[in-house]
């Protein structure tokens, strides 16, 4: 512990009356800690004038709605855990989504078990998110870069409008956090990236019907992952960079009765589908030729939709 | 004694703001900070029957930040994925006007979060929370004097950052 460590417990009022006479022995004769004494009132000051934060309205209205031990509650913790590939609400919907299902003939939209994710032990998919590739979003936003205390902050615009912010802390643990904005500014989702770095396309062999993958699509968003859950269900990631969308696609007719309430009827290229908005992002599903998609993302709603319209059309 | 032990719900209705503005501090994010807040009432709720009255919000601030201190842990063991190491690949020009827009209070909060973890602790629960450095270095199992370092050169790194 070095001796100047204790200057800010100086300013805090906690050191010993010998350690208060050596501080103010140092300060006397040393105008370096006097600088210092200075930065860290200064820093002190900063933090302590944050504003309070207030959670989203409804907040604590929803903790009480989901005391522990309801099902509710029970649903949202768990994906809450497995909530770092997408926003916690949009996660939900997915989770509802499965939940809803399970009506004679039809297709409920909506999936299996993800295997791997902490705390998802049954009934939980949980969309990849893909790889953070900023050169490849450099194609599509403007990106500029700033470092902090160590800490290289990537920030993603377009037209102007901030996208997404990039942290990356240097070398020590590399780990990265991914802020999405949406189009009013507002954060959809704080994530940690996971999932495979390479791109992997693959078992396409195991489901007997016609999936639609297109390479790419929407807005220059490129297919970097498939994969095949139980029940056949075919979970397609695309990104173009920053941001993710993920298609899962089930073969079969769309059963509206199972569908989750809370969602509205909504058309996308002339195909009808409902849409859930979520703090974190929209949902999408719908069903045409005879295969159901449901589209989740950790992106703006603009361009889910628009990649979900192509989808659709 | 059970009359001042309060209920689960009385924590989430008088302290879930006081929890969710903690886990934001220290997760520099809404939706961490949602998830945090829910994962530490479920510890409240694990908890409540052999919490000794006390300084609650204290309490309270342990346990969300044992929530965010394990969350980073786990997050630790997936990952990662490595940015280019040239910025100049990705450094098209933007607009000026861009940095006079940001609220000082993102600025520090920016500065906030990425202060290394332990650092970042020890400044929210002593300027946050207001905890003594008695109690910070109870919450976190560390001793007074590492209390003592942490929140210093926190405190320095931010200035560094803010300056």
């Amino acid at each position: 512990v070095s001796e100047r460590d204790l200057l800010s417990a100086y300013l805090d009022d906690e050191c010993t009356a010998e350690e208060r006479a050596l501080v103010d022995e140092r300060l006397a004769r040393d105008e370096s800690w006097r600088t210092e004494l200075d930065g860290v009132r200064a820093a002190r000051r900063a933090v302590r004038e944050l504003p309070w934060r207030e959670p989203p309205p409804g907040f604590v209205a929803a903790l009480l709605e989901d005391a522990p031990g309801t099902r509710v509650a029970k649903l949202r913790r768990r994906v809450a855990l497995a909530g770092s590939a997408m926003g916690t609400a949009a996660a939900a919907i997915v989770a509802a989504l499965l939940v809803a299902g399970g009506s004679q003939g039809d297709v409920a939209p909506a999936v299996a078990t993800l295997a791997g994710v902490a705390g998802a032990s049954d009934s939980t998919i949980t969309p990849m998110s893909a790889p953070i590739d900023l050169e490849r979003a450099a194609q599509k936003y403007d990106i500029r870069r700033k470092v902090l205390v160590g800490t290289t902050v990537d920030e993603v615009r377009r037209d102007g409008r901030l996208i997404a912010r990039v942290y990356a802390k240097d070398a020590a643990d590399g780990s990265l956090r991914v802020e999405m904005f949406d189009e009013a500014g507002n954060v959809l989702s704080g994530t940690v990236p996971s999932g495979p770095v390479a791109t992997t396309l693959g078992e396409s062999a195991l489901v007997d019907w016609d999936v639609h993958d297109p390479r790419t699509a929407g807005d220059n968003f490129t297919l970097v992952q498939r994969r095949v859950h139980e029940g056949g269900i075919v979970e397609l990631s695309y990104s173009d960079g920053v941001l993710s969308v993920t298609i899962l696609e089930q073969h079969g007719e769309l059963d509206w009765d199972d569908v989750p309430e809370g969602g509205v009827p909504a058309e996308l290229a002339g195909v009808t589908a409902r849409r859930y908005t979520t703090r974190h992002g929209d949902v999408w599903v719908f069903e045409r030729d005879n295969v159901v998609y449901t589209c989740v993302g950790r992106a703006p709603a603009d361009e889910l939709a628009g990649l979900a319209a192509e989808i659709a059309g | 004694v059970a009359d001042l032990v309060p209920t689960w719900e009385e924590v989430a209705r008088d302290h879930g703001r006081f929890l969710y503005n903690v886990a934001y501090r220290l997760a520099g994010n809404d939706a961490d900070a949602q998830d945090l807040v829910q994962e530490a009432l479920v510890r409240v709720r694990r908890g409540l029957s052999t919490y000794t009255p006390g300084s609650l919000e204290g309490w309270l601030a342990r346990i969300v930040t044992n929530v965010f201190l394990d969350d980073l842990r786990r997050r630790r063991r997936r990952r990662t994925v490595a940015l280019p190491e040239q910025p100049d690949i990705v450094l098209p020009p933007s607009a000026a006007a861009d940095e006079a827009r940001e609220d000082l209070s993102d600025e520090v909060q920016r500065a906030l979060t990425a202060l290394p973890e332990e650092f970042r602790v020890a400044v929210v629960l002593c300027d946050v929370v207001g905890l003594s450095y008695e109690e910070i270095a109870r919450s976190t199992g560390v001793p007074v004097g590492t209390v003592r370092s942490r929140i210093h050169r926190g405190r320095r790194l931010l200035r560094e950052a803010l300056s």
